[in-house]
């Protein structure tokens, strides 16, 4: 069975363009969501624990025409792509939404009603006011359809008179059990990339801490574990029915009964979805410490770590006050939010790095596109380098941030959200949209390439101004040219430093940061806060497609360095190299987000999470925010044997010895990755 | 003062307790036919040449272990071994104080036979003692007691190697007898340091009943060790002879079914 996707939504266009062209656009939002609402059809299964299966499984079928209102002037268009032609991209990146659902479960829907109904009387006949109130009598409808297919039972779920109890009452009012604090959830989690029409990333917030007191009070009438962990199987099942659930579930920093189950559940039911987002602070026990690490949820990149303390200092950074800051949530892979008050484009800017250097070094020129940045001289030391590397990233985000805000004023003047802005502190009072109305709106600007970028400086500072080896020509020449015909030069960079294994190298990378973020930031103004992040996924590969060579030796279209990790180029990785170079960014000040990536042999997990829970958290104590862990697999073995090039970092063990897994005989590889198969199958 | 050093490790965790960095000294006496490192055996420079990574430009023909420029892209061929001043590897051991703080571990030195460079060891130990690093030594115990008895005083944990009781057979297949290494476990044994006796279990060299028995009995004649680890051998150290244009002698691995009876007789 098909569940929803953004299919519905071009469906629903599709069937009904011309009426809703002739629509104003806020007017028109409201009809949207409306109209999807109404095409979802609905299943009661036999084994449901609570009201969940909402799908829409009709053909793809959509029409290429822009309303009416969406067709841009040739100028904006203009500013809105510029940023590529220096390999940069903006979004406006509707999903990442994290709503406060501990203020929901414990007032329900209805009490946002009223707020809309009060501020209705005072203005009557508010445009955005209405469509608040007609989205909402949409979900009352839709609620409704729920409740009479309950009714009809038609499956013969045994649990049809608990869930239809708890249809009347959640979402409009408050949640007064564990099924219903669930079901409410569940319904809101469902509608909010309806609303969005953006299937990803929708987070749960801190699930384990605004669920417990129902969870608590379940357990005193009577309900038992094994029945809380079955409602919770069911909502794992519907957490992965659709698009790529990648939705953080915060577990602690107070770990209760209710952290533990989750925690058990994430091992045991072996999916996806959620990502647990587990935080971590001085006191974290270690109990729990010994169930997150873990072999299984290891070998499917469970959970990721974040330091309680970090974090919150990042939020205060950012200009949060302090007793705000601590009540934080940890949304979506990167970000650290406060549920309900910011809308959050987490792809807001991919900023490309290698264009700010190579502007930089050759007064303005890049080395592949006619664009030059004015007002860049050359340069004969590192003071002067810094200085222009800035002078060029001022001129090139500005680029960047002009294209994000002519899309920002796009997207909520023809495509606004009426749900998510309910749901979003400030915007009824303001009787507007999410996009201006939320205490914040995050632009997350990924920078893109900034690790290589810190090694090509640290290569420059040795080779042309330290040592007057070459001069800053003869690099970029070589770099232009791939380093054919140059390998000479490419071989002296590769022997520089790099960032990622506690070296000095790493004090390049701190500099090169403290400039993004002062250039990045000072673009913050209303409600807009461009958040610096080195927050990659697996973007790096692909936008390392599109870049030449540079000036640390990547060759040109390989990936760029991931996350806030080191580049391809390392030889050597050692965690704890690792942890120290990272550990030494300004982090704080890189509040959109920046994870370093640990890969663990399932012998270590097993033997030493002592060891491994010292790491993590001497990570977080030196002020690191985000930690990912990975084990290795069999699987990830074989693709480690294909692709070499992706597994420089692989270390194994046996017994008292460890070795690159790259550096082993291809017998010998074989021979590992057989024993890996025959641990997994003991495991 | 200086050491010849082949690998500094970050981040060990079989080593000794917690969290450790371990340093590979260069130089062995012994040779055993099942080493793991055979890199470590010559005390001086080798060079390490991975003949399926070479593109066979041809720019390291004229390279020696003491070029300065010596540096393949394609890490096809490297120098093992480096000549290393007291503070640069002690420098290198600092780095990671705060996980061994958070994890109570410390710094490993090993080998090769760590022992063999005993007026650096001494003195790196001291350094690590005083700057309140935990200390253990790696050692298969051929060398003279004095060796011991200059470090004692520095070491927290010691990692003595066994082999086989046999002597015979130890002289076979690590070039010499064991006399000096019993003698001078025992020794140890009666000074109040903690010691790990770590004995790897190579298949038709010790891996029968009988040498573990006869292990024990002597153990349990002196003060027994806080710990005994059996470590099932391993093959990992082959592509290691090839790259130093030697034959490795093969060794079957011990089946789990196997170190566990070995494993059951010391319980």
């Amino acid at each position: 069975m098909a569940m929803c996707d953004a299919n519905i939504y071009r469906y629903v266009v599709y069937q009904n363009f011309d009426y809703l062209d002739s629509l104003s656009p806020i007017k028109r939002s409201s009809e949207i969501f409306k109209l999807e609402t109404e095409a979802l059809s609905m299943d009661l299964k036999k084994e449901d624990e609570f009201f969940g299966w909402m799908f829409f499984d009709n053909p793809n079928k959509y029409c290429d025409k822009l309303f009416s209102d969406c067709i841009v002037d040739e100028k904006t268009q203009s500013i809105i792509q510029e940023p590529v032609i220096h390999g940069s991209i903006t979004t406006v990146d509707r999903a990442h939404t994290l709503v406060d659902y501990q203020y929901i479960l414990q007032n329900g829907l209805s009490s946002y009603r009223e707020k809309i109904e009060s501020e209705m009387l005072k203005y009557p006949g508010d445009e955005y006011l209405l469509a608040m109130r007609d989205e909402l009598v949409a979900i009352e409808k839709l609620v409704l359809r729920m409740q009479l297919a309950v009714e009809e039972n038609s499956n013969g779920c045994e649990n049809a008179s608990k869930i239809k109890t708890a249809l009347k009452q959640v979402p409009f009012y408050p949640a007064r059990n564990f099924l219903e604090a669930i079901q409410s959830v569940w319904i809101i989690h469902f509608l909010l990339p309806v609303a969005e029409h953006a299937y990803y990333s929708i987070s749960l917030g801190k699930f384990d801490q605004y669920i417990y007191p129902f969870y608590q009070k379940s357990l005193a009438d009577g309900m038992t574990r094994e029945e809380a962990k079955r409602i919770l199987h069911n909502f794992y099942k519907l957490l992965n029915s659709y698009s790529d659930g990648a939705c953080l579930l915060n577990v602690g920093p107070e770990y209760n009964e209710l952290s533990e189950l989750i925690i058990e559940c994430q091992r045991e039911f072996s999916m996806p979805a959620p990502i647990l987002g587990a935080r971590i602070s001085e006191s974290t026990p270690d109990h729990i410490w010994n169930m997150l690490i873990d072999e299984k949820l290891f070998s499917r990149g469970q959970p990721t770590f974040y330091g309680e303390d970090s974090c919150a200092a990042a939020l205060v950074e950012k200009g949060v006050a302090r007793d705000r800051a601590l009540g934080f949530s940890n949304n979506s892979c990167m970000g650290i939010g406060l549920a309900g008050k910011e809308f959050n484009s987490m792809w807001g800017c991919v900023f490309s790095i290698s264009a700010v250097l190579e502007a930089a070094l050759n007064c303005g020129k890049l080395l592949h596109t006619n664009l030059v940045v004015p007002g860049i001289e050359k340069i004969t030391n590192l003071c002067e380098l810094y200085g222009a590397f800035e002078r060029s990233a001022d001129h090139l985000f500005d680029i960047c941030m002009k294209s994000y805000e002519a899309r920002a004023d796009l997207s909520e003047k023809t495509d606004p959200d009426p749900f998510v802005s309910i749901l979003t502190d400030g915007c009824i009072e303001k009787r507007c949209d999410r996009i201006s109305g939320a205490e914040y709106h995050n632009v997350t600007v990924e920078c893109m390439g900034m690790i290589n970028v810190s090694d090509g400086i640290c290569a420059i500072d040795d080779l042309v101004f330290k040592n007057n080896k070459y001069c800053l020509e003869e690099l970029s020449e070589a770099v232009k040219n791939d380093f054919v015909g140059y390998e000479e030069i490419r071989n002296d960079i590769l022997k520089c430093n790099k960032y990622g294994q506690n070296s000095d190298a790493d004090l390049y990378a701190i500099a090169v940061a403290e400039i993004l973020q002062r250039v990045i930031r000072k673009k913050d103004h209303a409600n807009r806060k461009y958040s610096p992040s080195l927050h990659t996924l697996t973007a790096n590969v692909n936008y390392g497609k599109n870049w030449g060579a540079g000036y640390d030796g990547r060759l040109a279209y390989e990936p760029f360095a991931k996350n806030a990790g080191p580049s391809d180029r390392v030889r050597k990785k050692e965690p704890t190299s690792l942890i120290l170079s990272a550990a030494k960014l300004p982090q704080h000040k890189f509040f959109g987000g920046q994870p370093v990536d640990l890969n663990f042999s399932t012998e270590i997990i097993r033997n030493h999470k002592k060891e491994i829970a010292s790491l993590i958290s001497t990570y977080f104590q030196l002020g690191g925010l985000q930690l990912q862990v990975n084990s290795m697999t069999s699987e990830l073995l074989k693709d480690a044997v294909n692709h070499p090039e992706k597994y420089n970092d692989l270390v194994v063990r046996i017994g008292g010895y460890s070795c690159y897994f790259n550096w082993l005989s291809e017998q010998v590889k074989r021979e590992f990755i057989m024993r890996t198969e025959i641990e997994e199958k003991n495991a | 003062m200086t050491g010849e050093i082949f690998n500094i490790q970050k981040f060990c965790v079989n080593d000794g307790p917690g969290i450790r960095t371990t340093v590979f000294f260069k130089g062995c006496n012994l040779c055993c036919a099942w080493c793991h490192n055979p890199e470590s055996q010559s005390a001086s420079k080798q060079i390490l040449f991975y003949s399926d990574k070479c593109t066979h430009c041809g720019k390291c023909k004229d390279w020696t272990v003491n070029n300065d420029n010596f540096f393949c892209a394609n890490e096809a061929k490297e120098i093992c071994g480096k000549t290393f001043e007291l503070n640069e590897v002690i420098d290198e051991i600092l780095k990671d104080r705060a996980f061994y703080k958070n994890s109570s571990g410390g710094v490993t030195l090993s080998g090769g036979e760590c022992m063999l460079q005993i007026d650096f060891l001494e003195e790196l130990l001291k350094a690590c003692k005083q700057n309140g690093v935990h200390t253990a030594i790696d050692t298969a115990g051929h060398v003279p007691y004095e060796s011991f008895e200059r470090v004692l005083p520095y070491t927290d944990l010691f990692l003595f190697d066994v082999k086989c009781y046999d002597s015979d057979k130890h002289k076979k297949y690590t070039g010499a007898s064991n006399e000096l290494i019993f003698s001078n476990l025992r020794k140890l044994l009666k000074t109040n340091k903690t010691v790990w006796v770590r004995i790897p279990i190579i298949p038709t060299v010790n891996d029968t009943e009988e040498e573990m028995l006869a292990i024990k009995s002597f153990l349990y004649s002196c003060r027994a060790p806080k710990k005994i680890e059996l470590l099932p051998y391993h093959s990992m150290g082959e592509h290691k002879y090839a790259a130093l244009g030697k034959a490795a002698q093969a060794f079957s691995i011990p089946s789990e079914e196997k170190m566990m009876q070995l494993k059951n007789i010391f319980s």
